[in-house]
């Protein structure tokens, strides 16, 4: 038995689907069910940011989690395979038209990604004071919280009606992976590579 | 603040039952040890040699009289073996240990270690099995070899796909796709497909599987990150938890193989 933990909402619902093509079976969870087990695993209905956790600590084998959070978390996980869903970008945006926060000793930076920002911004030498929000992130620029914002962009369309622009790209690719426990690859590994493999061809 | 009842983060304190259980499995191990014709030693909790045994940021660091550097002992192997060749001066190839390590900031690890100069690492296996069989437990056991992963990185391999199991990218080369598909022993028949500098070190993990009489699965693409084993090593594991490491190493010029069972480790399966 696989046990394999998938964040709520699309990913979970596209991750399923492709359960679907290959065990020619419908895979769903029911109403508010948060366990279903079907065709030899067990997939566990969890939130976005606990889905590594959920792996890395074995409570599932393997899982399906955006590689921004895998690199927030520095999760000790296997990266198996890029399942290309959730395709997005992490990005520096900050106030449109105005680069003034080029020139700052130190950045005030908004983001729920504290970790990469951190990261991203010691690599390149500037001093940065961090501030942890858990969302509308675009908000902080335009009220003065932040000088910059460090977060998620898909189409940049919030960005952008917001009167942010992007300004630099953190992580050029970002996209959903299947993830793996380290102890369960190497005892579950036929299953594991079995289900890759079939996977892979869909993806 | 810190409450009457507090005790620093990764300290271990044990009381009633698991106390004794402690106590039994330390016992227990002393008397598989000493009918296997082991020594005992009991090495000094403070240390100057441990930084070639782990990462400086992982030891606690203090300075003796003279204000030179040492560091509450972060690893016992190191220190066992340098003691017995070039302080003892003892014939005996084969010693066990039951203290604990510290690491940095307020880690205490309750050990229960093997050393066999000149051993081979199938006696090593057998022998943490069968402490495992005393201990009703019964763990995966895992055989890899961190000399497959150094040819991969001087091959080209990145770190970052060996650290992640990147599987996509192995899949680009035929063999390094097979190696990463191998679990068991069947896996090694035919080992033709491999560069001979692979081969020779597939071969040898075959070698010691061929001479234990258990089932373990093989994981050759295994990353770890090692000071002192430099060959094949292996790993007991249950639930998540690591029950158990050994592996070929190298100190003062001798060849050796060595293990240790990680006490806290083993009384929490059991009390599970």
């Amino acid at each position: 038995m696989v046990t394999v933990a998938l964040p709520k909402g699309r990913i979970a619902q596209q991750t399923l689907h492709i359960f679907e093509q290959i065990f020619k079976e419908k895979f769903e969870f029911k109403g508010r069910e948060l366990i279903l087990k079907k065709a030899g695993f067990t997939f566990l209905n969890v939130r976005n940011w606990d889905v590594a956790t959920y792996v890395e600590y074995q409570a599932a084998d393997i899982g399906v989690v955006g590689y921004d959070v895998i690199k927030e978390l520095n999760s000790d996980v296997m990266e198996l395979l890029d399942m290309k869903l959730g395709v997005c970008k992490v990005c520096v945006g900050g106030i449109a038209n105005d680069d003034s926060y080029k020139n700052k000793t130190e950045l005030t930076v908004a983001t729920k990604l504290q970790n990469i920002a951190r990261e991203y911004f010691s690599k390149k030498g500037i001093p940065t004071k961090i501030i942890k929000l858990n969302g509308s992130i675009e908000l902080a620029p335009l009220i003065g919280l932040s000088d910059v914002i460090v977060d998620i962009v898909e189409t940049g369309t919030t960005m952008k009606e917001n009167g942010l622009e992007i300004k630099e790209d953190v992580l050029e690719y970002v996209s959903a992976r299947l993830i793996a426990n380290k102890n369960s690859f190497v005892e579950k590994k036929p299953q594991i590579i079995k289900l890759y493999e079939s996977m892979k061809e869909l993806v | 603040m810190i409450y009457s009842h507090d005790i620093p983060s990764e300290t271990k304190l044990y009381f009633g039952k698991r106390a004794k259980l402690k106590r039994e499995i330390e016992a227990v191990s002393a008397e598989v040890f000493e009918n296997n014709e082991f020594d005992e030693i009991v090495t000094p909790y403070f240390s100057y040699h441990q930084q070639e045994a782990l990462d400086n940021v992982q030891l606690i660091k203090l300075n003796d009289p003279y204000n030179k550097d040492l560091t509450l002992r972060g690893d016992s192997s190191v220190d066992v073996i340098r003691l017995i060749i070039k302080r003892l001066k003892s014939n005996s190839k084969k010693w066990f240990y039951i203290q604990p390590v510290f690491r940095y900031p307020t880690k205490e690890i309750n050990q229960i270690g093997a050393e066999i100069l000149e051993g081979v690492l199938y006696e090593a296996i057998k022998l943490n099995k069968l402490l495992m069989d005393k201990f009703n437990i019964k763990p995966i056991i895992q055989i890899s070899n961190i000399k497959i992963i150094h040819i991969l990185e001087k091959m080209g391999i990145s770190t970052e796909d060996l650290q992640k199991g990147h599987l996509e990218n192995f899949a680009k080369i035929d063999w390094l796709k097979q190696m990463s598909y191998i679990h068991s022993l069947q896996d090694l028949q035919d080992l033709s497909i491999y560069p001979e500098e692979i081969r020779v070190e597939l071969l040898k993990i075959k070698d010691i599987i061929q001479n234990l009489d258990f089932d373990v699965v093989i994981a050759p693409l295994f990353y770890a990150n090692f000071n002192y084993y430099d060959g094949i090593f292996y790993r007991f594991f249950i639930n998540n938890v690591l029950l158990s490491m050994g592996g070929e190493y190298e100190i003062e010029g001798i060849r050796a193989v060595g293990f240790s069972i990680y006490t806290d480790n083993v009384i929490s399966s059991i009390s599970k």
